[in-house]
């Protein structure tokens, strides 16, 4: 039984909340309880925060090692809830299609 | 040839109108046009795949611009086992995928790989990476569409990407689950204020994540078209709602510009936390 699963095997970048999905499911029936993230350049936000959920969902944390330090950002970062709005911060506003044409 | 932003809303525009010509004439007529962009052809390519396989191509006139569009693989798209060999380093082909796609991590990992290695982005691989996954995720997540694109192009200093999808789009994802609204509008102003149709809290960032790093982090240009209505946002300039009049899109367009970046720029600065 391996307990360490090599997540560069899946991709070198992983987007996507789908692949966390299914690779739980996967390995928490293998019982594995390490994940490698030794050959993964960046994980997305999506599948960093997809992950964590089900690890609350299904109360089983795996060890995660090899991680760079911008997989380890985004399972940080996945866990925050958004602060900022950016209608408010950036200001809007409707417009007609002829005006936005000239817009540029 | 250079692009500008201007081109971004023309040509966005410009497939609109082909597109919805192509509904009552049943040909997709190209002969006028003199430069192809990826924010003209994907939705092109998009609508002809999903909804317009009965029409009838008028090829462009100009020589060129013909030779072009095979190039890029117009419309058929290139296979998945191509993506391998590709070694052009000023576009990516179209490129279509589905959310039932074997192996489909593998070949978004690849896709983003050749953009970061093609267009010289190593150090803002991270940037690009959190955009791009934002973006096809919500095509997997939200957009219930087998049919989708992404085609990108690089022209002197600028990089220009279109990423189409055919599904439901953004106001009926939000109408499916019970949100109200009156105008669509609404409906992307709740995708840009972070209103998940998931449950959970922390959902519901990838739209303004992605304006934030495209628009700010790059400097760049983003227009988003969905059904009848949409958003442009250049720079750090306020956003811009509009409705399509006549015409609408089956599914979502994101055409995107910015000029590629010399040096390595700090994503977490863009991202909403």
């Amino acid at each position: 039984m391996k307990t360490t699963f090599f997540i560069g095997s899946v991709a070198r970048i992983i987007s996507t909340r789908e692949t966390a999905r299914e690779l739980f499911k996967k390995l928490m029936k293998e019982k594995v309880t390490t994940l490698d993230f030794k050959d993964v350049d960046m994980i997305s936000r999506s599948f960093a925060h997809e992950w964590i959920s089900l690890e609350k969902e299904h109360n089983y944390e795996f060890r995660k090692i090899g991680m760079n330090k911008d997989v380890s950002f985004m399972f940080e970062y996945a866990e925050k809830k958004p602060s900022h709005n950016i209608l408010k911060e950036s200001g809007y506003k409707e417009i007609s299609l002829n005006k936005l044409m000239s817009m540029a | 040839m250079g692009i500008d932003k201007q081109t971004l809303l023309d040509d966005s525009i410009n497939a609109l109108k082909i597109i919805s010509n192509s509904k009552i004439t049943k040909t997709i007529n190209l002969a006028d046009i003199a430069f192809i962009t990826p924010f003209l052809i994907t939705p092109i390519t998009a609508f002809i795949k999903s909804e317009g396989t009965d029409s009838k191509i008028i090829e462009p006139s100009n020589g060129d611009v013909r030779t072009y569009l095979k190039t890029i693989h117009f419309p058929n798209c290139i296979d998945a086992h191509r993506l391998d060999n590709l070694n052009c380093r000023t576009y990516l082909p179209l490129y279509q995928f589905s959310r039932g796609d074997k192996e489909y991590d593998k070949i978004i990992s690849k896709i983003f790989g050749k953009i970061i290695s093609f267009y010289g982005l190593e150090s803002n691989k991270n940037i690009m990476v959190l955009f791009l996954s934002e973006l096809i995720d919500n095509i997997r997540e939200h957009s219930k569409s087998e049919l989708n694109f992404i085609y990108s192009q690089k022209y002197t200093g600028m990089l220009a990407i279109s990423i189409v999808d055919s599904g439901i789009s953004i106001p009926s994802s939000y109408k499916s689950k019970n949100f109200k609204f009156e105008d669509d509008i609404e409906a992307l102003k709740y995708a840009l204020e972070g209103k998940s149709t998931k449950s959970e809290d922390e959902r519901g960032t990838g739209i303004p994540n992605t304006v934030n790093l495209v628009c700010k982090g790059l400097k760049g240009g983003l227009i988003l078209i969905s059904k009848g209505v949409g958003f442009y946002k250049a720079n750090e300039k306020e956003l811009m709602f509009f409705k399509l009049r006549d015409m609408s899109f089956k599914g979502t367009i994101v055409n995107i510009l910015f000029e590629i970046p010399k040096k390595q720029i700090n994503y977490t600065k863009y991202i909403n936390i």
